[in-house]
């Protein structure tokens, strides 16, 4: 399955979390991402993600974000095995995120650093125990910012 | 009258003569083909030297903007991402001809980027898109990185003239 952010998600996209801006790596994560790849994961399909077109780019925190909470959901292993990144105008995005993003949240979600959530999100898909459920795994609380539900 | 063995010398003085000419002709094409050839790759990398030195002016420029001007988020994106696009496709080039890594000007492509669109000041104007100035502290974050590596550059010209 193959996938244009720029097509198919948004023609401009924002930072990291909600509640720095519209599209944000969070949002697509929610909105999109983890849908995507759970579809794949079941399938046994592989999800190729295109990061080409569009005027707008990427910020290193938007993919960062994005691409990180679908390791710390379905594990570093299962990531790289089902997700291909694809950026033939910006190589340097996948040297980046395979690099840098992949190891760091590999480790986040070893350590159970949780990722910050910023707004309200509907139940999401997680792989626990070698099955995926799907619930809501951290709850938005504006004080605290998240609560985790697991 | 010639003799039998005058007519041997004289043909062996012309098969000589031509032998000469011959090697001379061969020669000066030899010579002719590498020297153009040493030309072109002379021209080449005169080239893609200026290319690089084009880039790293291009960089340069994009961090004296972000020192010294008031952008927008939105520009600010648009601007690493034509900078870094126009990179890596020379690097592709370079890649290929002199086996410069592909990798070589990530520096420059991501964590300068990354100290642009990860400083407050960015995300604070982001939403709104409203043009805004960097703050001190990031100001000499991009100081600091323009000191330790422009020297990437540098190591790109050395790869280009010693391949």
């Amino acid at each position: 399955m193959k996938f244009n952010i720029h097509e198919q998600y948004s023609e401009t996209t924002g930072i990291r979390y909600h509640e720095q801006s519209d599209f944000s790596g969070e949002d697509f994560y929610h909105d999109k991402l983890n849908d995507l790849f759970f579809d794949c994961y079941n399938s046994g399909d592989i999800l190729y993600l295109d990061l080409d077109g569009g005027d707008d780019g990427f910020t290193p925190s938007f993919l960062d974000e994005s691409i990180g909470n679908l390791i710390y959901d379905f594990t570093l292993r299962i990531v790289s095995q089902r997700l291909k990144i694809i950026s033939n105008w910006e190589p340097y995005w996948v040297t980046e995120v395979e690099g840098k993003s992949y190891p760091k949240w590999e480790k986040r979600r070893l350590t159970g650093e949780k990722p910050k959530i910023t707004k309200v999100h509907g139940p999401w898909y997680r792989l626990v125990d070698g099955h995926v459920e799907k619930k809501v795994w951290i709850e938005y609380r504006k004080d605290t910012k998240y609560v985790d539900t697991f | 009258m010639l003799t039998p063995s005058d007519w041997i010398s004289i043909a062996e003085l012309l098969v000589s003569a031509i032998g000469i000419c011959v090697s001379a002709i061969v020669a000066v094409w030899i010579v002719d083909n590498i020297q153009k050839k040493m030309d072109i790759q002379h021209s080449l990398k005169g080239h893609f030297a200026s290319e690089v030195l084009g880039v790293r002016m291009e960089y340069r420029g994009l961090i004296s903007d972000l020192i010294s001007t008031k952008q927008k988020p939105s520009e600010i994106k648009k601007n690493f991402r034509k900078i870094n696009i126009h990179a890596s496709n020379l690097l592709q080039l370079l890649n290929t001809q002199y086996g410069v890594p592909n990798e070589i000007l990530l520096p420059y492509q991501m964590e300068l980027q990354q100290i642009a669109t990860d400083s407050n000041d960015f995300v604070n104007a982001f939403r709104n898109d409203r043009k805004f100035a960097y703050r001190q502290d990031t100001v000499v974050a991009f100081q600091n990185f323009e000191k330790l590596n422009d020297h990437l550059f540098n190591d790109i010209l050395i790869k280009i003239y010693n391949g």
